[in-house]
């Protein structure tokens, strides 16, 4: 294959992912990776850290509109922050350190776009928690506002120890798997925090860039960042997350939704059938 | 400045700072991958083994590479700022949290800044 037509696959398959990854919320790693790996046969570890890099890039970009427009709350990400780096290095130390095998980096990877499927697919109930001023959450600052309707919604939260909890899981199947992992840091904000959806959705996007640089730079010293592969996958996802979110009101997204998790299952199963078949490593190691 | 103006001064610092981040990495990247389509315009790529990339990433190399105009260079400087750019912005947060003299968040954030710092230690050592 020659520059031309590697570069504009992989600016094909990253603007797809941005685009797609901004009109469902759920970020372009859970595209990047299987795409590289299965249609450009391109190593497990060098495809994980790609699109660690291009989750830094879409997270960043959403990031910067929500923290302006004021549903981010930048202490609830501080403080979870704390479990999500050290459980994304965790993630890469594994893979990289312990020389991981991709096969069963390839079944994880399944299982967690099957779970991401499933959690896409359901209906979210949104709800408000009370602050109560006498409970660790509130010690803990995390606690805040949100614009609705031209007012100020306040809101508490609550579990703030196993809600970290959760998020170093979430930070570790990042570093792992090269994904923002930010259905898992909405299930711990959203069910187990008790924070609004809005606010829970915003500051997992928001936390999806640290936690993904914490692992992405052990990746990148370790030489797995390639720069004629990341650069095309970079301008793909920026662009395609930038017309993805413009175009977002025009957009039947509950339909869309419901779309991307039957095509996400499908790619959960072929990488599972590929990682228990063993055809990762005897095409790429 | 009140509390809530620093809070507001605090998310615009950031907001801005991941916005500018993003789009000169974007540019930047560009500018590398349009480099590298003249360079590699008929060779064909390995994609097993990267030929011509250096093992591991070094600074003089990269300063020296984007002195000469070296595409791969200028695309790794891309790739580079979209990495320090959520880093700069936990930079930020502590300094307008020292500012605000919330201790507990210049703590945390010192404590999120300390994990990074492991992480490029641990990244250097293997």
């Amino acid at each position: 294959m020659d520059y031309y037509s590697l570069a504009f696959i992989l600016i094909a398959i990253a603007f797809f992912a941005g685009l797609i990854g901004s009109l469902t919320g759920l970020g372009g790693g859970i595209v990047i990776v299987p795409a590289l790996t299965l249609i450009l046969h391109i190593p497990m570890r060098y495809a994980v850290a790609t699109s660690l890099i291009s989750v830094i890039g879409t997270s960043s970009g959403a990031a910067a509109a929500y923290v302006k427009e004021g549903y981010t709350n930048m202490e609830i990400g501080m403080f979870l922050q704390i479990m999500t780096t050290l459980g994304a290095i965790l993630g890469a130390v594994v893979i990289i350190w312990f020389e991981l095998s991709v096969d069963i980096l390839g079944i994880v990877f399944g299982l967690v776009l099957l779970i991401t499927a499933v959690l896409t697919a359901q209906k979210k109930s949104d709800h408000l928690f009370t602050i109560d001023k006498d409970s660790l959450s509130y010690k803990l600052q995390l606690h805040g506002t949100y614009p609705l309707d031209g007012n100020k919604v306040t809101y508490g939260s609550a579990n703030p120890i196993t809600g970290s909890l959760v998020m170093c899981i979430a930070g570790f199947l990042s570093g792992l798997l090269g994904v923002g992992g930010g259905v898992f840091k909405v299930l711990a904000m959203d069910n187990i925090m008790r924070l609004p959806f809005k606010v829970s959705t915003t500051t997992s996007n928001f936390m999806i860039g640290v936690t993904a640089v914490s692992s992405a730079i052990i990746y990148f010293a370790g030489g797995y960042v390639i720069p004629y592969i990341t650069a095309p996958v970079l301008i793909g996802i920026i662009l395609g997350s930038y017309i993805g979110a413009r175009i977002l009101k025009h957009i039947n997204v509950a339909l869309l939704k419901n779309i991307f998790a039957i095509l996400v299952s499908i790619i959960a199963l072929y990488m599972i059938y590929n990682g228990y078949s063993g055809n990762f490593d005897t095409r790429h190691e | 400045m009140n509390g809530k103006g620093e809070k507001e001064s605090l998310e615009y610092i950031i907001s801005t700072t991941l916005r500018l981040g993003v789009w000169c990495s974007f540019w930047i990247c560009l500018t590398g991958t349009v480099l590298l389509f003249l360079n590699y315009r008929d060779k064909p790529v390995d994609i097993y083994h990267f030929q011509d990339i250096p093992p591991k990433f070094n600074l003089s190399d990269l300063w020296t590479g984007i002195l000469k105009s070296d595409a791969v260079q200028i695309a790794m400087l891309g790739v580079l700022i979209m990495l320090i750019t959520p880093l700069l912005r936990v930079i930020f947060a502590l300094y307008t949290y020292k500012k605000q003299g919330n201790n507990l968040y210049v703590l945390i954030t010192g404590i999120v800044i300390i994990i990074i710092s492991i992480s490029i230690w641990l990244g250097t050592i293997h």
